[in-house]
């Protein structure tokens, strides 16, 4: 059983492969359905830079969004950024394109005065995340202009001080806003929570 | 002033020929290392995000030599530099120099880069900053806008006056969809002798997207200059390199004096 990336051709995959090295985990890297939906794949990460609709666009084209959301129906799915926006129906950057729909909500401009957020935010733990141990609020690296805005409050597991919802789970699946490939050491142990819970899942 | 989001210092390495260089008035240029124990060092100083910048302007790579961290026949061009570097590089690195196409970009973007740093391709062809967002979006382009005294924006190494002031130039760069300007005054380059603070906080406070000011740091004093009297952030080359433990004491310099709203710690 292996963990698997997804690799829909715009995404910034390689930071993610690095810090998988770096963790001495192995994984495959994978935009073929039929791999996804293999019993060999255990969990699926999938990183995300670009827009909303070239993002679905490839999706569909290379018909992965049935093969995703059956996968998020019972296995471990972390969604990083742009990954983390598809999980919801709609975005405000790419009106009328449906996105993967596994969450219920919507992703939509943040009202912070420079767009987009880029760099350093301190950000709040308001859920415990499996495996994962943060006593203070954490450093993590952000880029991005859109924000996610989840119908059920309750699947909210991390925030920015002005509230932007940064991380969300539900069950099994994961959504980062941030990067946790690019936030040294906390970003590090973010991802050793998700392939931890991944392990024993 | 945005306190959500921190501030900023930046390393930045220049290449050149896949060497990593000093560079003064953006002429002079002198070898100073190897560009991947480099990265692993700014790793290991837990930096928030390093710029890498290549003027090489050429096609291929000659190390001329074979004793460095890695295979150097594997390396043959700049973007496999970006693969090779990004491995050791655990925050966020933004790659620059030479990009040309959308073929470019997307290269250096697989390649394992977070944000792309164009210059010159942007002379009279805004549009492919839009283009770049389009398909990216914003977060993933930046502009490096270098200038000169008299005001104007210079393209090739400095080499070419463009017809448009510095300031209108990064209007019309938001205009199109630009992430982030990194803003380089070509007098200061390597004379650190401190940062042009008038222009970039004109800049930094006219423009809608994140400011970063690269060239003239010449003491750690220089980037709490630009951070108390700026709403930009803050690069430097030359400084790192040939400072000890220079990004922690440039954070620590800042930290002490008040300055809370950077990445520290204790």
């Amino acid at each position: 059983m292996s963990i698997y990336l997804l690799d829909i051709g715009i995404s910034n995959l390689k930071s993610v492969c690095n810090t998988l090295d770096f963790l001495n985990t192995p994984y495959k890297i994978t935009n073929k359905p039929e791999e996804i939906t293999s019993p060999d794949a255990k969990a699926l990460i999938m990183p995300g830079v670009g827009t909303f609709a070239a993002a679905m666009e490839e999706l569909k084209k290379q018909n992965l969004v049935n093969a995703v959301k059956d996968f998020s129906k019972t296995k471990p799915l972390l969604g990083i950024c742009l990954g983390m926006q598809l999980l919801f129906e709609t975005s405000e950057e790419s009106l009328g394109i449906e996105g993967l729909s596994i969450l219920k909500g919507e992703v939509k401009k943040m009202s912070r005065s420079k767009l987009p957020t880029i760099g350093w935010c301190e950000t709040q733990i308001v859920q415990s995340i499996p495996y994962f141990n943060a006593v203070n609020n954490l450093d993590f690296y952000y880029i991005h202009s859109y924000s996610c805005i989840p119908s059920d409050s309750n699947i909210i597991s991390m925030k920015v001080s002005d509230g932007v919802v940064c991380g969300v789970r539900k069950e099994n699946i994961f959504g980062y806003q941030f990067h946790p490939e690019k936030s040294q050491q906390a970003g590090l142990d973010l991802i050793k929570s998700f392939l931890e819970y991944a392990k024993y899942c | 002033m945005q306190n959500i989001v921190k501030r900023r210092v930046i390393p930045c390495i220049l290449i050149k020929n896949g060497m990593m260089i000093r560079s003064e008035g953006f002429k002079d240029h002198k070898i100073i290392g190897n560009p991947i124990s480099q990265v692993a060092r700014y790793t290991d100083w837990n930096v928030d995000e390093l710029f890498y910048i290549d003027i090489s302007g050429g096609t291929n790579y000659d190390f001329g030599r074979d004793d460095h961290k890695f295979n150097s026949n594997k390396i043959l061009n700049r973007f496999d530099m970006v693969s090779e570097l990004s491995k050791h590089c655990n925050m966020p690195l933004g790659f620059g120099g030479g990009i040309r196409t959308m073929e470019d970009v997307r290269q250096v973007i697989n390649k394992g880069a977070d944000k792309v740093i164009i210059n010159s391709i942007v002379k009279d062809n805004f549009t492919f900053v839009s283009k770049i967002a389009n398909i990216f979006g914003s977060q993933a382009i930046v502009a490096c806008v270098d200038y000169k005294k008299d005001g104007y924006v210079y393209h090739f190494n400095g080499k070419e006056k463009y017809n448009m002031k510095v300031q209108e130039y990064c209007k019309t760069l938001q205009d199109h969809g630009i992430g982030e300007i990194v803003i380089q005054s070509i007098e200061r380059d390597g004379m650190a002798e401190g940062c042009d603070i008038e222009t970039i906080k004109n800049i930094a406070s006219d423009i809608g997207t994140s400011v970063v000011s690269l060239g003239g740091v010449g003491s750690e004093f220089d980037f709490l200059e630009v951070l108390n009297s700026t709403e930009a952030d803050v690069a430097a080359a030359n400084w790192f390199h040939f400072k000890e433990q220079s990004y922690s004491l440039a954070k620590k310099t800042i930290f002490d004096s008040g300055f809370k709203n950077i990445r520290y710690d204790l």
